[in-house]
């Protein structure tokens, strides 16, 4: 018969910020005493985290994410992105997007480009695995292009992407409630009917400091809830959807240099 | 038996064994030349199996769910064939994806609980098509044979692995990767690609985060989307020991849970079930793209159901229908029927390899436990005698599905259950004790120990008495 499992400890409770800081997946207060403006340009880096549900087994950090924004124009905004996780094995998926989106509530993108690479990990070179799409929205209509190949997906809404989000709910009016519109998740995956409301403000305490954070969240088709937290000047420093947490944190690409996956995952 | 013979969990068969389980398969693998290969490839389709983990088989919206909208499965189901009578072979990750990737039973294939190769001398899918067929495998995803993940699968390429229990994070990639792998193709080799997703499996973490019953609604606005509890929220009051002790160990129970939370993991569920299938789409787009869909069967199915709130069960490992049935979505444009479902047939994930072996044209591996759905795919035809046996994990049970009926056992108790599965699909009275059902009982019984009689069960499944 299997190993008998040491019984664990459920969390019992989703991830909040305050769960996350019982759960020391916080980390230190990132320095943040610098003037911050949504509308400006800014450079946020987060930390992946996931949670196994479990208090003390089976949650770290997979990956990175870093978003730079500068303002451009009439309110608009240009957004690059880089993503790395690294998966089992140690192969690690770097995603690298531009996004250009204008200044309205829910920031909504109009064209961008994106390029995915998967490195590392034993077996064959996987570079043939590297691909780059384009995509434009205009007049109600998502036009992607991939491989020579032109899809369009007809929407009456306007799109966001998942990225692009976390520059948007810091520009949103405390207590609002975003229109309707669709996410183009990673660029790529049409989720429709979403909103984003408020949700209240929450006090934790983050590694001995007391903060004050506004709470949003998003819910709509194809996608678990996100849920957004930003500081009293707007900043946003966690975001959670599910099991899997984004904790603001400037050095979290460095940080995941030279973690290599878990060699053999046992976790169904 | 010796003790050398047992060779424990991992050691299975013995050299014997081995030689007489699958000589036909070690000459296949040993004879065949790369030249060869490519040359017996030529003609021959695509194979695209795609596979979810832990799919409730009408969480679909094609099936007429309004709670859920899974528009890539349903433009699937559309050009292919529906299996609403699809069984794992054993509702829990490994052994039903050690089933289903080689024909054989989970006992046979050594793999009767989680974490544990399949036998050395059977086949998987990869292996064969790539030794007898010409095919280039490849592998992205969960394999759990026995990592979850691994960047070594027997027979396979692999194109990507993933992270265990991050569905949410890891597949993506696995659709990302099987989307450029399928774009960027030039070889004119035919390809086997099992695509492997993790979701919506994350719905394990998902629970012990919702243990506890939140004082107000999360969500508020949510509220009037909720799905309502299923018509067989109750449970049968003759059950198994085992039935019920996993019910009670279970989150809901521990948590105490209202109707409402009930209702919030069903939507909770749902929204799973939604981010995969916009994957899945990915990779059904790529092949449209690239005019390979035209020339690829596609096979879509699960390896085991989830409680979704029947019989008061969430997760799987149950004989119950939620748990036990998953959906099963072939495809293949010109060749089978479009947008059929078929009600009447009980299939298993072990009738996959015999199709796929079927379709293109090579023979399947020795001793197949199922059965070739190509004539069903294609026509109008009844096959009555076609029936199902599900193996529960740790050989603790079997359930029998035949087209009316189903039987289950439990390994040392006396609590058998038997359902009339067309009068009372919800599984809600056993008719194991009612006189009138003595003989379905007893032919139900017989079927199912001459079943048993066939198999060649691997020697790394311990023998217990008392499962009769």
């Amino acid at each position: 018969m299997a190993k008998s499992k040491k019984k664990r400890t459920a969390v019992g409770r989703p991830i909040t910020p305050a769960v996350l800081g019982e759960l020391k997946a916080l980390g230190d207060w990132p320095d943040l005493d610098r003037e911050f403006s949504p509308e400006g340009a800014w450079t946020h880096g987060y930390r992946i985290w996931t949670c196994h549900g479990y208090v003390s087994s089976g949650n770290e950090t997979v990956g990175a994410l870093r978003l730079e924004r500068k303002g451009v124009g009439a309110g608009g905004f240009t957004l690059r992105t880089r993503q790395r996780v690294v998966h089992s094995g140690g192969i690690t998926h770097s995603i690298r997007a531009e996004i250009r989106g204008r200044g309205d509530t829910i920031g909504s993108i109009t064209d961008w480009t994106l390029a995915s690479k998967y490195e590392g990990g034993k077996g064959p070179d996987r570079a043939d695995l590297g691909m780059s799409r384009k995509g434009a929205c205009k007049d109600g209509q998502v036009t992607l292009f991939v491989g020579g190949k032109t899809c369009t997906i007809q929407t009456q809404r306007p799109v966001a992407s998942d990225w692009s989000l976390f520059e948007a709910v810091q520009r949103m009016a405390v207590e609002g409630v975003s229109p309707t519109f669709d996410v183009l998740e990673h660029l790529t995956i049409h989720r429709p009917y979403h909103r984003i409301r408020y949700g209240g403000v929450d006090q934790i305490n983050w590694s001995g400091k007391s903060v004050k954070l506004h709470h949003y969240y998003q819910l709509g088709q194809g996608m678990l809830p996100y849920e957004y937290w930003l500081d009293a000047s707007r900043r946003l420093v966690v975001v959670t959807t599910g099991a899997r947490a984004y904790i603001l944190d400037p050095k979290a690409h460095e940080k995941l240099d030279g973690k290599t996956g878990s060699g053999k995952d046992k976790r169904a | 038996m010796t003790a050398s013979q047992t060779q424990g969990r991992r050691g299975g068969q013995s050299r014997r064994e081995f030689i007489k389980l699958s000589g036909a398969a070690a000459l296949a693998l040993s004879t065949s030349s790369a030249a060869a290969f490519r040359a017996a490839g030529k003609n021959r389709p695509n194979i695209l199996v795609i596979i979810t983990d832990q799919h409730h088989a009408d969480a679909l919206s094609c099936v007429g769910n309004k709670y859920i909208q899974t528009p890539a499965l349903d433009s699937l189901a559309a050009v292919g064939v529906s299996f609403r009578l699809s069984y794992s072979n054993n509702p829990v990750c490994s052994p039903a994806r050690s089933a289903l990737l080689t024909g054989r039973t989970s006992r046979e294939t050594g793999v009767y609980v989680n974490g544990i190769p399949i036998h050395k001398g059977i086949p998987n899918m990869g292996q064969w098509l790539s030794a007898k067929g010409g095919y280039e495998a490849v592998y992205a995803g969960k394999w759990h044979l026995p990592s979850s993940y691994s960047t070594s699968i027997p027979g396979f390429r692999v194109l990507h692995t993933g992270i265990g229990g991050q569905g949410n994070v890891c597949d993506p990639a696995v659709a990302m990767a099987c989307d450029a792998f399928i774009r960027g193709r030039k070889s004119d080799r035919p390809f086997l690609m099992v695509a492997s997703f993790m979701q919506p499996h994350d719905i394990c973490e998902w629970l012990r985060l919702n243990i506890d019953v939140p004082k107000r609604s999360r969500f508020p606005v949510s509220a009037d989307w909720l799905p309502p509890l299923p018509a067989n929220h109750a449970f049968p009051k003759v059950e198994p020991d085992r039935l019920k002790s996993t019910r009670a160990r279970n989150e809901p129970s521990r948590g105490k849970w209202t109707a409402d939370h009930w209702r919030y993991y069903r939507w909770s569920y749902f929204r799973h079930v939604e981010q995969v299938d916009g994957l899945i789409g990915l990779l059904l787009q790529a092949l449209r793209d690239t005019g390979a869909d035209r020339n690829t069967l596609v096979v879509f199915t699960s390896d085991h159901g989830e409680g979704m709130g029947h019989h008061q069960m969430v997760r799987k490992s149950s004989p119950y229908d939620e748990a036990s049935r998953v959906p099963l979505i072939v495809s293949f444009p010109g060749r089978a029927r479009e947008g059929r479902a078929d009600t009447r047939h009980p299939v298993s994930g072990v009738d996959v390899m015999p199709t796929v072996c079927d379709y293109v044209g090579v023979a399947a591996p020795p001793e197949m436990r199922g059965r070739s759905l190509r004539k069903i795919l294609e026509r109008d035809v009844d096959e009555p005698d076609r029936f199902t046996v599900t193996e529960i994990s740790g050989d603790t049970g079997r359930m029998l599905r035949t087209r009316k009926y189903k039987y289950v056992t439990y390994r040392g108790d006396p609590g058998k259950q038997l359902f009339d599965m067309e009068a009372d699909p919800g599984e809600l009275k056993n008719l194991a004790e009612d006189e009138a059902y003595t003989d379905v009982v007893a032919k139900h019984r017989k079927l199912l120990l001459d079943w048993e009689g066939e198999l060649k069960v691997a020697t790394n499944v311990p023998k217990k008495p008392g499962l009769w």
